[in-house]
């Protein structure tokens, strides 16, 4: 293959030499020597930008080099730097080059290096890639290196959200779920109470909670935000896995009936004409979370996204916040809850995969790293390592570990791993979602919709 | 008196030629607004930016913070941009006129096949080549320098400038090249000689187009560029915006207006070279 594509890239020079044709071949060499010297000089240059050991190769006993992929914006890339700059003073033998980006260029990225090969020696897996990184053999298989180099203590239904096949390419590293945020402010006022784990409310509950909250603040506030078009598909899930039901079968199809979505749609249907969810036009108006969010707006008194948010919605607000889990999962409800962790993985090409194990452990097990971090990707994924920072946090982030600690320790139904079609079916189904919600189109050819076309996109 | 002759001169102006300044002016300003408005939230402190409730005021904090929020300063970003660039546009220029002239006044075997198949490499959509080049330059060793993104310019890869020059040639009169045959020229003499100061606005183009697409892309060197002290500034930009966590707009504005100074001065530099160019060589 590479061979074919080097013909290919040469096809420019029967051009360049048919040019020549005319010339003299002397002065067609003189110019081609030229050309060469100016690239000759370019690669010299790119040399000189390379800082000396680039090299990922560990030739003649130096410090063994190992590439290290994730994604964050800056205050995360300064504590994942300084934990690096760590892992170097406690091995002196293991060089780590971090590299970094936003998600979807980290995603990208990863896509195309896996096709030609070059993948980091440890980096961070965005979920959709992992079926298709672990069958076609891109991934190391962590299960031999488990107590065996990588220490720690999983619990089980977190270690599915690694396995493809059965077998575990990858390990979690940071803890994350859907939760319910709340404006305490707006509580008190209204006199609602807060419910945390184990209890939760019932959805019935909730949207009450929603209407009389939209009766005592008027007209110009909501009780809620919605999960449906806003892209937070993982709470229908808790409504289909509260049903005996999931989001996908084990084998990659719809995991839920046409009954449960339609009751899911009519239930936003019905908050939405009540007043008591915001309406679309004013939610999007902005990109739906972190700042704006319509809870930070001040359009509303709940907000429905990741738990793991906490601390950044807070440092958005005056008002206290406090996290509550989604609706229906308290109570006899507990075995629905869903933990999505990130997840991390170590490439099969890798020239040095002791080195790249001991960086693993280092991150998934080792408490300063777990302070440096903190909780900026999600709670560590062990229960050592959560009581280890627990007594380092502030107050948002100290909420969140207990509450995904809850979670994590839950007697929870396994989750069925998403397909590798996942992310194109979800954006059809938000997008669907939408025009349901701007009132283009029914419930009715929603549903017809999800379980036609896109399911056509899901099973491929 | 006097006042109300002016104004209604003022009207006569707007009713004769006047409104088309107008219009022109608003036109003007809403283009402008997303500039202005970036502009000056990188002036404002992080917690206000976006309507944020936080203290308002003129602060260069975000300037300070976001030069060296990475870990790399972004100086070196730019500096790595720059070389990217300067490099880009001397392989865009040596390679796409020698390969111009060819095409336009050399008669060689298959010239017309050939054309057409450079033509066609317009077409073919970017993501076609993505994964084959990523594999050549990866067996090459390549990855994680910048050859890859500077090396296809030396190759004359960019069909547009070699399309563009081509029909810019094409355009000079046949007879010069005669001339300068009856005065001993080889093809390489006239070409350096007679056409390449004849092409000097398209020359201009090609360099000030270069500099502009390799500034601003982000796509290939996100694919070769590993360690992050050789990013480009517009990877450096994107690591401000990622979508799991808190965007620090702040900092992004603030790089986004320093990395839009170099494009923006070498468009001042460039439109007067480029008109100049025009003028001296008694075109059109």
């Amino acid at each position: 293959m590479a061979a074919h594509d080097g013909a290919g890239s040469r096809h420019t020079f029967p051009a360049a030499a048919g040019a020549a044709g005319a010339l003299t071949r002397r002065t067609f060499l003189r110019a081609a020597g030229a050309v060469g010297a100016g690239l000759a000089g370019s690669s010299l240059l790119a040399a000189c930008g390379d800082d000396g050991g680039g090299s990922s190769s560990s030739g003649g006993g130096g410090p063994a080099t190992i590439r290290f992929a994730f994604w964050g914006s800056d205050d995360r890339v300064r504590r994942f730097q300084e934990a690096v700059e760590l892992f170097h003073t406690e091995h002196k033998n293991i060089r780590v080059e971090p590299e970094f980006g936003a998600i979807d260029a980290i995603e990208t990225k990863t896509t195309v290096a896996m096709a030609g090969g070059n993948l980091p020696d440890v980096f961070w897996i965005v979920g959709p890639l992992l079926p298709q990184l672990g069958r076609d053999g891109h991934l190391v298989d962590l299960s031999t290196l488990m107590g065996n180099g990588i220490d720690g203590d999983f619990e089980e239904s977190l270690l599915l959200s690694g396995q493809v096949d059965g077998v575990q390419y990858a390990l979690p590293h940071g803890l994350q779920s859907i939760g319910l945020f709340a404006n305490q402010r707006v509580l008190d006022e209204v006199g609602v109470e807060v419910r945390k784990y184990p209890e939760a409310y019932t959805w019935d509950e909730y949207a009450d909670i929603c209407r009389q909250i939209r009766e005592a603040m008027g007209d110009q506030f909501y009780g809620t935000d919605e999960p449906t078009y806003a892209g937070a598909p993982h709470f229908f899930r808790a409504w289909a896995r509260q049903r005996g039901e999931n989001l996908y079968s084990d084998d990659g199809d719809l995991g839920f009936t046409e009954d449960t979505l339609r009751s899911w749609l009519e239930y936003w249907q019905e908050l939405r004409d009540s007043g008591a969810a915001v309406p679309p036009q004013l939610a999007l108006e902005q990109n739906p979370f972190f700042e704006g969010a319509p809870m930070i707006r001040g359009l509303s008194a709940f907000h429905m996204r990741n738990s793991n948010q906490l601390l950044e919605l807070q440092g958005l607000t005056e008002d206290e916040l406090t996290l509550m889990p989604c609706p229906g999962n308290g109570g006899d409800g507990v075995s629905a809850i869903g933990i999505d962790p990130n997840i991390l993985g170590i490439s099969a090409d890798s020239a040095n995969q002791e080195a790249a194990v001991e960086f693993v452990n280092f991150l998934l097990n080792d408490p300063k790293r777990a302070e440096i971090v903190g909780t900026t990707i999600g709670a560590p994924a062990t229960q050592a390592m959560r009581e280890h920072i627990l007594p380092t946090l502030s107050e948002p982030e100290a909420e969140f570990i207990e509450y995904i600690d809850f979670e994590a320790t839950a007697p929870i139904d396994p989750i069925p791993p998403a397909p590798d079609t996942a992310g194109a079916f979800q954006d059809g189904v938000t997008l669907a979602m939408e025009e349901l919600a701007y009132g283009r189109t029914s419930i009715d050819d929603t549903v017809a919709k999800v379980f036609g076309d896109l399911r056509q996109t899901l099973t491929g | 008196m006097a006042t109300r002759t002016a104004s209604r001169r003022a009207v006569a102006w707007i009713a004769g030629q006047g409104w088309k300044h107008l219009l022109l002016l608003a036109f003007g300003f809403a283009m402008l607004y997303p500039l202005v408005w970036m502009f000056t939230q990188s002036f404002t402190p992080n917690d206000a930016v976006m309507g944020r409730a936080g203290e308002g005021g003129f602060t260069l904090d975000n300037y300070l913070d976001g030069w060296s929020a990475l870990g790399v300063s972004f100086g070196r970003f730019m500096a790595n941009s720059f070389l990217v660039a300067a490099l880009s546009i001397v392989g865009n220029l040596v390679s796409c006129t020698l390969a111009a002239y060819a095409f336009a006044r050399l008669e060689f075997r298959l010239r017309g096949p050939m054309f057409a198949l450079m033509l066609a490499t317009i077409m073919l959509p970017f993501h076609v080549t993505v994964v084959p080049q990523y594999i050549v330059f990866h067996q090459l060793g390549l990855i994680d320098t910048y050859v890859p993104l500077i090396l296809p310019k030396f190759l004359a890869v960019e069909s547009f400038f070699v399309f563009l020059m081509v029909q810019f040639i094409r355009g000079l009169p046949r007879t010069l090249d005669d001339a300068a045959a009856l005065d001993g020229c080889g093809q390489l003499r006239t070409f350096w000689s007679v056409i390449l100061p004849l092409c000097l606005p398209a020359i201009g183009v090609t360099a000030v187009f270069t500099f502009i697409w390799t500034w601003n892309d982000f796509f290939t060197p996100l694919l070769y560029l590993t360690s992050p002290d050789k990013y480009t500034a517009a990877l450096g930009l994107s690591t401000f915006q990622d979508a799991t966590g808190l965007t620090n707009y702040g900092a992004l504005f603030a790089m986004s207006v320093v990395t839009l100074i170099p494009v923006f001065a070498v468009f001042l530099v460039a439109q007067k070279a480029l008109t100049r160019g025009i003028a001296t060589t008694g075109l059109k």
